[in-house]
């Protein structure tokens, strides 16, 4: 073949630009620390690695609507152990108001009541992030509270009954809270508060408790422990939902990092080659370039 | 025999030797002209003479200056450039698309979709919150500013695209005219016999322009002039030529003949790129695009205005976004002025936020042709990653084999220096035998001349 001077500069270039080309895209990725830092560095990698990113940005999402929760159920079971604490006092009070040598304390008893009542109310209105923990999903008032005469507890909010619902995974929307409608039933004078203010009222006017009104409050304290038993498994679910969540986000990272990182130390090597290369082709230029026979004439 | 023949003979070697350094000269001095073909002489005998029963030499004579040139290879790198010219304009146009999205980073879309369903989430957890229902509405902005932001870039590089074809058409003008114009000239000069060289090379290196300009077939003509038409429609002879310009129909951008308005059908050459990305690929994109946001749009919409708002009365059937036209994705002034309309109750009490969750669950829903919203626009980014990607794949594959082809030109075509100065020494060489042999036919003539 026939080599003409321009040929040796031509190939000379284009070896050249190839050498720069490449050092180009080496060093993008050592510094970017990912081979893909466009789509068209690899249009299927991008695609998963944006999928993968949704996914874990899901996750987190899930994480911390669970961090939150967990923060509220612990709160509701400080709640429950709150009324579940004063309804167990109530309940020896009253045992203690069926012995005859007690007969002059019924007034004393009937505070004591009093005082638990007003704990129970305090609980039943446990606030927690401007949010009622017992309130239902009405957030704009106080749930329960007494009447302006203070003889009895109503019902200040239009509703107790409503559920809290979280996302706590892709296919979970977990009810969150307890509500007052289920801890405290219908405010219609029937109901606990009313019924302590009725024990407190007949032992102030030296009235022994009934029966039914001491089985009343049991099934009173049986529901609540009931209900705070089922808060512990949430609160266990939660925790265990979290972990989930968490190891999925360790799996989805370890695929976007299988995916997208570069092997640092072969990415260098192959740097420095190009480098080596680019520096012997410079000096190869120097030594050919210039020469032809018109030196040696 | 005369000794007067050897005169003659020795007279038309050395004016034949002396224009054959020319041409080496002309060689030399055109070694680092990309566009020059080298030229060689074309030397042969006299015509011989019969005297006394023999034939004599008459010594030698130029025929021609021939240029050197492989027409195959030439067709070849003629059709090459076409190709590479569309790959290589494509990929720089797929990469100014490519670089609009932001994928894959924090400032795409996908990931600020993905903040805007997260904010949704939040806000689920604790309804009445005002950071966080302020949040919601931050989330919406980035992604509609990052939406607009998108929109405003398709259309710059649409601008760009329009002003830059306008350039190419009047390019393409100015090059069938000088073509035109050269090539009347060879058909004049060789009509009266001299020589077209340089002339042709002229023509050759426009036609080259041009094969990088657009879609080209080049015809050659018996008396060396060109016959070109781009898109089958004629371009340029050596009597005329036809003027083009650019029209705009219906979103497309194409080239016309001013004079009849027939539309050339460009498909390759860098005015064939900037054709397929301004009328095809970005209108496909834009199209995709609207269809991700126009779904989001109603999706959102559909479900919020479902649910209640945090007012003292609490109220249902409002929008969260108002419009998507013209690229720009709007919330509704109610919700920019008042974070408590947004609807996110389902039963009208503050504390329900079931309707966050389901807006939040729009992220994981098939809502989009049977597709999530992020599927549908990772396929997009996907589809414009494999398009760049190809792009410079087939630049750079197009690149080697024109490379190669210029080596086989340049092997044919090009000047070796090397070689020519061996062909000074040796014109040279013959140069000075010639001026010797007249010494020498003098010499001859001097003896005759002292025996008289």
């Amino acid at each position: 073949m026939r080599i003409s001077d321009s040929m040796l500069q031509s190939n000379f270039i284009s070896n050249l630009n190839y050498s720069k080309t490449e050092m180009e895209r080496l060093q993008t990725q050592i510094a970017s620390n990912s081979k893909i830092n466009k789509p068209s560095d690899s249009p299927s990698g991008t695609a998963k690695i944006m999928r993968l990113r949704s996914n874990i940005t899901q996750t987190k999402d899930f994480i911390g609507n669970i961090d939150n929760s967990i923060a509220f159920v612990d709160e509701s079971m400080r709640g429950l152990e709150y009324i579940l604490d004063q309804t167990t006092k109530i309940l020896v009070d009253l045992a203690e108001t069926k012995n005859p040598s007690n007969d002059g304390n019924l007034n004393s008893f009937a505070n004591q009541i009093d005082a638990s009542l007003n704990i129970i109310l305090e609980s039943a209105n446990l606030e927690f992030n401007g949010q009622f923990i017992f309130g239902g999903t009405d957030d704009s008032t106080v749930p329960y509270g007494f009447t302006a005469d203070k003889s009895a507890v109503e019902l200040k909010s239009n509703d107790v009954s409503g559920y809290r619902n979280v996302k706590i995974s892709k296919n979970t929307t977990q009810k969150l809270n307890v509500p007052g409608s289920q801890l405290f039933g219908d405010i219609d004078g029937t109901d606990i508060f009313n019924k302590l203010i009725e024990i407190r009222d007949n032992l102030r006017a030296g009235t022994r408790p009934t029966d039914a009104d001491i089985s009343f409050v049991e099934n009173f304290g049986d529901n609540i422990r009931d209900n705070l038993s089922e808060v512990g498994n949430l609160s266990n679910k939660l925790i265990d939902s979290k972990m989930i969540s968490q190891n999925q986000i360790l799996t989805l990272e370890d695929l976007i990092s299988k995916e997208s990182e570069i092997d640092l130390a072969a990415a260098t090597i192959e740097l420095q080659n190009y480098d080596y290369s680019l520096q012997l082709s410079y000096k190869m230029s120097s030594m050919f370039l210039t020469r032809s026979l018109l030196d040696y004439l | 025999m005369a000794i007067s023949r050897l005169f003659d003979i020795s007279r038309r070697s050395m004016e034949t030797y002396q224009r054959s350094m020319d041409v080496s000269s002309n060689n030399i001095a055109n070694a680092a002209n990309p566009d020059y073909r080298r030229q060689r002489v074309i030397l042969s005998s006299e015509h011989t003479e019969q005297f006394a029963g023999i034939t004599w030499g008459a010594g030698v004579k130029m025929d021609d200056i021939e240029r050197v040139r492989n027409a195959l290879t030439e067709t070849q790198i003629t059709s090459n450039n076409q190709k590479h010219a569309f790959n290589e304009r494509s990929a720089v146009l797929l990469s100014q698309v490519e670089d609009v999205f932001s994928e894959p980073s924090d400032l795409g879309i996908s990931n600020l979709m993905g903040q805007f369903f997260s904010s949704w989430s939040e806000l689920s957890a604790n309804p009445t919150s005002s950071a966080l229902r302020s949040n919601v509405v931050y989330s919406a902005q980035n992604l509609s500013t990052k939406v607009e932001d998108i929109n405003e870039s398709f259309q710059i590089i649409k601008n760009s695209i329009y002003y830059e074809f306008n350039d190419k058409v009047r390019e393409v003008n100015s090059t069938l005219s000088s073509i035109q114009s050269v090539n009347r000239q060879i058909s004049e000069a060789l009509a009266i016999g001299h020589n077209a060289n340089d002339l042709m090379d002229k023509r050759d290196n426009f036609v080259d322009d041009l094969s990088k300009l657009t879609n080209i077939t080049v015809n050659y003509d018996a008396d060396q002039t060109v016959n070109i038409s781009i898109g089958g429609v004629f371009a340029v002879n050596k009597g005329s030529y036809t003027e083009f310009e650019m029209s705009t129909t219906e979103g497309k951008i194409a080239m016309v003949s001013a004079e009849s308005g027939k539309e050339v059908s460009l498909n390759s050459g860098e005015m064939g790129a900037l054709v397929d990305v301004f009328s095809k690929k970005l209108p496909d994109y834009q199209q995709k695009l609207d269809s991700v946001i126009s779904q989001l749009m109603t999706s959102v919409n559909d479900i919020h205005s479902s649910g209640y708002n945090l007012e003292s009365t609490p109220q249902t059937g409002f929008n969260f976004f108002d419009s998507y036209e013209n690229g720009k994705l709007k919330i509704t002034d109610e919700i920019l002025n008042d974070n408590n309309k947004i609807a996110i109750s389902s039963d009208g009490t503050s504390g329900n936020g079931d309707i966050a969750i389901k807006l939040f669950e729009i992220g994981d829903d098939k809502v989009l042709d049977g597709s999530k919203l992020v599927d549908v626009y990772s396929t997009l980014i996907s589809e414009v990653g494999s398009q760049k990607q190809s792009a410079d794949r087939l630049a750079e594959a197009g690149s080697l084999v024109l490379q190669q082809l210029n080596n086989q030109k340049d092997s044919y075509s090009a000047v070796s220096v090397d070689e020519e100065m061996l062909n000074v020494i040796k014109y040279q060489k013959a140069y000075e035998a010639s001026a010797k042999l007249i010494r020498m036919a003098d010499e001859m003539l001097d003896t005759l001349m002292t025996l008289v």
